[in-house]
């Protein structure tokens, strides 16, 4: 064996199995009869980037199946498609949140808020309008989320794309130094896998993502008003905080589970309770396998991150105690739903290969 | 089967490539690539990733094996279906090609403001 077709076959061990069990053979003999002739993606000794890149985008697809795949690959297929979608909805609720949050601080009359609640920088300054416009940016998340389930997956993909950039180029999202940085990464990790999700799991070959229209309205109008009651709910908080009014305490509690990772915790601590639900009921019916528990399970990942990566310095206060709850919490979920996850994949089982069809002996 | 999904330009060209004659992975690389002057180059992730989709909408099939120089060659057809669907593809293209050349001509002729 060649050097050149031991470094082609090592690239093949990315599709799955059954696929290389069927398919490895004269996907070799087809690379090597260009490299004999030159034309097929080779330099000496190394398959060409491009030709590595083909079969990558290939395991990808046949790894995140989609109808008509083997059921293992569907269901992870399926998976990363609701994590994506459930990514968005909590995104659009954060969206709609930081827009209500810059209705209240910057589109009220000045006269109607007390002094020093008036946000960041002056009036008309280009600092307020970078501010201003960052946060009227997060509503992209819900331009992305409507275009999903209106069946435009690449429209959904500029959106989230555009929703996670432009923020952080509007606003430099942190002022220097490694640490700095890397608490800056590990807090835009939830983010960057709902987008990764979107990417990876609407491939050419996934099903549509067009939900019927009113379901789609629901699904679009649900975060948008919770976001919005959120905002409500913040303000009053701001405003009971700077009044003083109640224990100071409590309040710190209060505001560490209103942010982002606060948020998501509570939203995984509810999806990983109805998954359980779910998983009691439907073994009492006998139901099939379902993707929302490995769904969670993914976007659960990175916001263990975020929260074990953003710890506040004194970990001995309320504040402390409110991150190393939700540490927990996040942690009891991930847990929960990776083996609830686990048992729907072994369920699904790894089924035959998805190009099965093509062999000789098949051929009508 | 699932249902048929829209005809993509290589997947165009490769099912072009099988209606003379059945031809094995390279084969049909070489072909789309004569076919397309050049100016599509189907890798191999890329070139088996249109047949798994061309094979699952029934539009070509495998076609016998062969063994040259100790490598497999695994040979694709062309099916009726593929030979339907093609030919559709082709009259929709040719139509839409007819008319943005005879409204080029009319611009040409001034009959276009």
């Amino acid at each position: 064996m060649s050097v050149l077709e031991e470094r082609y076959r090592r690239w093949l061990r990315l599709l799955p199995a059954s696929y290389r069990a069927e398919r490895e053979e004269e996907m070799v003999s087809a690379f090597l009869e260009g490299a004999r002739s030159g034309r097929a993606g080779h330099d000496d000794q190394h398959p060409r980037l491009l030709e590595i890149a083909s079969v990558a985008a290939l395991a990808l697809r046949l790894r995140l199946g989609g109808p008509g795949s083997p059921p293992g690959s569907y269901l992870w297929g399926e998976s990363v498609r609701l994590a994506a979608l459930l990514g968005l909805v909590f995104w659009t609720m954060i969206g709609s949140l930081y827009f209500g949050q810059a209705v209240l601080t910057y589109a009220v009359p000045a006269d109607a808020l007390p002094d020093g609640v008036m946000g960041i920088g002056d009036a008309g300054s280009p600092e307020r309008g970078r501010l201003v416009l960052a946060e009227l940016s997060s509503l992209l998340w819900a331009a992305g989320l409507g275009a999903l389930v209106s069946g435009r997956h690449r429209a959904a993909k500029a959106a989230a794309l555009a929703a996670l950039v432009v923020p952080q180029v509007l606003v430099p999202p942190f002022a220097g130094g490694w640490d700095s940085a890397a608490r800056w990464a590990c807090s835009v990790l939830p983010a960057v896998v709902t987008v990764l999700a979107l990417a990876l799991g609407h491939h050419r070959d996934a099903p549509p993502s067009r939900l019927p229209a009113r379901r789609a309205v629901r699904v679009l109008a649900f975060p948008v008003a919770v976001g919005v009651l959120l905002a409500v709910v913040v303000g009053v908080l701001g405003a009971a905080t700077r009044a003083g009014a109640g224990p100071a305490g409590l309040l710190l509690q209060a505001w560490m589970w209103l942010d982002p990772t606060g948020l998501a915790c509570l939203s995984l601590l509810g999806v990983t309770v109805w998954c359980v639900a779910r998983r009691a009921s439907g073994r009492a019916s006998g139901r099939a396998a379902v993707p929302q528990a490995p769904a969670a399970a993914i976007l659960t990942v990175p916001v263990v991150l975020a929260r074990a990566g953003t710890l506040p310095a004194d970990m001995t206060g309320v504040i402390g105690l409110a991150a190393t709850l939700q540490l927990v919490v996040l942690l009891a979920c991930g847990l929960t739903l990776a083996a609830i996850g686990m048992r729907a994949l072994r369920a699904a089982g790894g089924g035959p290969s998805a190009a099965r069809g093509t062999r000789p002996a098949d051929a009508g | 089967m699932t249902a048929a999904r829209a005809i993509t330009e290589p997947a165009f060209l490769v099912l072009t490539a099988l209606v003379d004659a059945p031809r094995h992975g390279y084969g049909i690389a070489q072909e789309v690539e004569r076919l397309s002057e050049g100016r599509v180059q189907l890798k191999i992730g890329t070139l088996y990733g249109v047949l798994d989709r061309l094979a699952a909408d029934g539009f070509v099939a495998a076609d016998r094996e062969e063994v040259r120089q100790g490598r497999l060659r695994r040979y694709y057809r062309l099916t009726d279906e593929g030979a339907r669907a093609l030919e559709e593809e082709a009259v929709r293209l040719a139509d839409n090609a007819r008319r943005a050349v005879e409204r080029l001509r009319l611009r040409q002729a001034g009959g276009f403001a």
